[in-house]
């Protein structure tokens, strides 16, 4: 859904894409050539990417409005409440995982610190929420270890209740399922990393496998308007 | 076992190539005659891994993950994967499969195809060998030893280094 989404968003944005062709005739003379001149554009709109003046986003923007606002996770060490939604001009970034999860939680973790990386003095202005799907297993030992390993600055949010990571999902549109069989644990977790701006709105997500660089693109496009317009 | 692994070991550095069928047998002798091939026969089957790399552990965790690229002159099948127990308790071959919507589970594969010619690619989101009850985290810099299984070319002996990505 969310990569079909992504590249939807890549021709959209791209005026060069012969659109009359695909009204004129379909014949399989042309479905090679349509796909070709398709596959251009997304080149074309990649590239654009590592240029410092680029105003579009490569993540998949939400088509109707996600808020977490008033939606708090509770934080662990200090077992406060936390409110998903960035500090003044900044964004934050919120995560479902868990910590036993050697393949795609820290792919995108890395990613996320190394798109960090990449914009310089604009990075501080990245904060990191990830709540954990796995609470029972995810201490408020644990999953604070975990997060540093990736971030400096960030917040480890435990649900308290299955109410709490219900409520917190559901804001997203996200959902995860933790469940025992024949001693394994099975989770079943979201792979979007959702950004949100200082009103708890959703602005931006990175679908599993975004890479770092086009992270980095993102960050700075949403970070340079909040810039402007403050 | 532990003969033949060191064996190959020497014979091969990271990228770790091995002669299916003649090669996987008990004596270490034969391993050192098999990697040249002879030019009577047709050239040895072989399958060769490249592109691999263990994911450095996080903090707090115990579950490790490894990537890699195999390459075959003949059809065969991965059909486990271990590391010494030093490393980590418990080795299987998992996939990241992915359900409704942008939803991910990991479950373990009992085998997976590999066909001649055609690279397979264990990488993040897909295959991956996953170490369970890693005995102490996967650090940067530092190297396993990984165990591939095939149905015909028998153990395959891959020297990992542990990487924050993929290379």
């Amino acid at each position: 859904m969310s990569h079909e989404s992504q590249g939807l968003r890549h021709n959209e944005g791209t005026n060069s894409v012969p659109r009359r062709s695909l009204t004129v005739d379909m014949r399989k003379v042309f479905a090679p050539l349509l796909s070709l001149s398709l596959t251009c554009a997304l080149g074309l709109s990649l590239m654009a990417c590592g240029n410092d003046t680029a105003t579009e986003l490569l993540g998949y923007v939400p088509s109707a409005a996600i808020s977490s606002a008033g939606i708090t996770v509770t934080e662990q060490p200090s077992g406060t409440p936390f409110e998903l939604k960035a500090q003044a001009n900044e964004v934050l970034i919120v995560y479902f995982g868990y910590t036993n999860c050697p393949d795609v939680c820290p792919t995108t973790m890395v990613a996320i610190k190394n798109a960090k990386k990449k914009i310089g003095a604009l990075a501080d202005r990245v904060d990191i929420a990830m709540i954990t799907v796995d609470p029972e297993r995810d201490t408020a030992e644990i999953l604070p270890k975990y997060i540093s390993s990736f971030s400096t600055r960030f917040h480890a949010l435990v649900p308290a209740t299955n109410a709490e990571l219900r409520a917190a999902e559901d804001a997203f549109g996200a959902s995860s399922s933790v469940t025992k069989v024949d001693g394994k644990v099975e989770v079943v977790h979201g792979g979007t990393a959702y950004i949100v701006d200082d009103t708890g709105a959703v602005i931006d997500q990175f679908p599993f496998g975004l890479d770092a660089q086009s992270m980095a693109n993102d960050l700075t496009v949403l970070l340079n308007e909040r810039t402007q317009t403050k | 076992m532990k003969k033949t692994t060191k064996a190959f070991m020497v014979t091969a550095l990271s990228i770790v190539s091995v002669s299916g069928l003649a090669a996987c047998g008990s004596d270490t002798e034969s391993v050192d005659t098999t990697v040249a091939a002879q030019s009577s026969m047709p050239a040895t089957p072989k399958i060769t891994v490249t592109g691999q790399w263990a994911r450095q552990s996080p903090m707090a965790t115990d579950m490790g993950a490894t990537y890699l690229t195999i390459n075959t002159d003949i059809d065969d099948e991965l059909v486990g994967a271990m590391v010494d127990t030093s490393i980590a308790m418990m080795t299987q071959v998992h996939e990241t499969v992915m359900g409704e919507g942008d939803s991910m589970k990991m479950q373990e594969v009992e085998k997976i195809d590999v066909v001649a010619g055609t690279p397979t690619e264990l990488k993040p989101g897909g295959y991956h060998v996953m170490l369970m009850q890693l005995v102490k985290p996967l650090e940067l810099g530092t190297e396993i030893s990984v165990t591939l299984k095939f149905a015909k070319a028998g153990d395959v002996v891959v020297t990992v280094p542990v990487l924050e990505e993929a290379p």
